[in-house]
């Protein structure tokens, strides 16, 4: 057996040995459809000594913030024709499928888009439902007994997006603030995204002391299709009385993301002072 | 992210690429060998809730912490926010028989571990939750069956789905 084949195969042995569970691995976790090819794949693998039956579903939804900052799944059953959808013209072959153990499967992402189809981004969500073996239900085998078990489904939601012609994106920084509460720096900001592209990069923020040091700092994934107001925290210290500089940047770069279908914008940055009194 | 994690990120990697390409580098028979990397999800169900044997007139419950809650674990790029939410029967059944199941209790942790995180209560609300700077979460799951006190003996069974929006 040639090296090239034999690494993948011990890796998904030796990870197979090691996730026993109920659910699939799925890779990759965001879809990019280039226009010229209409198509994409998602890779599906069951590394459970159980097979994993799997349903595969669109609908159109994209992340927003909510009063609280938190970022969450907006849902819209029915988009109208304003809406960048493509959940409905972009479909999964097989819909239905068996992954069984130890092995692997490919989902085929076909899009079929309107002839008059604008340039630019269109956005669905792919949800893979995935449903293993039966849990046994402990207790002594008599059948005067009443026995309960609950089995476990899991449903993975991923973004999927079709980009036609030419597509660009950035994002606009406003109104940043923070305030250190108890032992954390919480940060909030509104994020809002320029171009006709979903802005995907890290949002790093740190605070900085008079003298330079880095006091406290957080990155995270971000996507940002029409606008955020997310908060974040970040562990922080003691800190002594006096100013303090609250940094935020938003660069396009994923380490998690093919190059590819990164679409690059030059880094945004925003700094406000910070008064601990 | 764990050592399965990364194992499975790996082997997918290569499984995934399929592009491996090898070019001839001049006399020695030296190759080169490339790969495309596509950084994986991983939603899983890795303990079913059970209760064991209940009786009839009984209630019984099975706290987060016990060893028959269930577990959910997530993985995936370190320090993302992902939204959940939580689809959960109201009874159990048996046939056309049923067994009330509630209230629910959860409890939400970067590590395994029913130490250091927050307790939730499981809901079709989405809620929010952010991956480890390891890129992992654990979702503890218990409940409380109340049979009343003509349940016909049997298997009892529901299903609690998770749902995750990455």
């Amino acid at each position: 057996m040639s090296r090239g084949l034999l690494v993948p195969l011990v890796l998904l042995t030796v990870a197979a040995a090691t996730l026993a569970a109920q659910g699939v691995v799925i890779a990759p976790h965001a879809v990019y459809i280039d226009a010229r090819v209409r198509s994409a794949s998602v890779l599906l693998y069951n590394p459970n000594p159980e097979p994993a039956e799997v349903t595969i579903s669109t609908f159109f939804g994209y992340p927003v913030t909510d009063s609280l900052g938190r970022i969450v799944l907006r849902t819209v059953d029915r988009p109208d024709s304003t809406a960048p959808s493509a959940a409905g013209w972009i479909q999964a072959f097989p819909r239905r499928l068996t992954v069984v153990p130890l092995e692997r499967q490919t989902i085929r992402l076909l899009a079929t888009p309107p002839p008059s189809l604008p340039d630019g981004e269109y956005w669905a969500r792919l949800v893979i439902a995935a449903k293993g073996g039966q849990v046994p239900i402990t207790g002594v085998t008599d059948t005067a007994k009443v026995k309960v078990g609950l089995t476990l489904e899991v449903r993975t939601i991923i973004g999927m997006a079709y980009r036609k012609g030419a597509v660009h994106t950035g994002v606009a920084i406003s109104r940043l603030r923070g305030a250190v509460v108890g032992d954390s720096l919480e940060v909030w900001s509104r994020i809002e995204r320029q171009g006709n592209a979903a802005y995907v990069g890290t949002i790093h923020g740190s605070l900085v002391d008079s003298a330079g040091r880095v006091r406290a700092e957080f990155r995270a994934p971000i996507g940002v299709y029409y606008m955020l107001e997310p908060r974040y925290a970040a562990a922080v210290g003691a800190l002594a009385p006096g100013r303090y500089w609250l940094k935020l940047e938003l660069t396009t770069e994923r380490e998690d993301l093919a190059p590819e279908v990164i679409l690059p914008s030059a880094a945004v940055r925003d700094s406000v002072e910070l008064r601990i009194p | 992210m764990n050592t399965a994690s990364k194992l499975t990120l790996a082997a997918l990697a290569l499984v995934v690429a399929g592009a491996t390409t090898a070019q001839a580098q001049g006399v020695n028979g030296s190759i080169t060998a490339t790969a495309s990397v596509q950084a994986p999800i991983t939603v899983s169900g890795t303990r079913g809730l059970d209760f064991g044997n209940v009786f009839p007139g009984i209630s019984k419950t099975i706290a987060v912490g016990d060893p028959g809650a269930g577990l959910f674990s997530v993985t995936g790029q370190a320090s993302t926010q992902i939204t959940y939410a939580f689809t959960l029967p109201g009874n159990l059944t048996f046939g056309l028989n049923n067994l009330p199941i509630s209230p629910w209790t959860g409890y939400v942790n970067t590590t395994n571990s029913t130490s250091g995180g927050s307790t939730f209560p499981p809901s079709a609300v989405a809620a929010n939750a952010t991956l480890s700077g390891s890129g992992a979460l654990f979702f503890f799951v218990g409940a409380t069956v109340s049979p009343p006190n003509n349940l016909p003996a049997g298997s009892y069974t529901g299903t609690v789905t998770l749902t995750v929006s990455y």
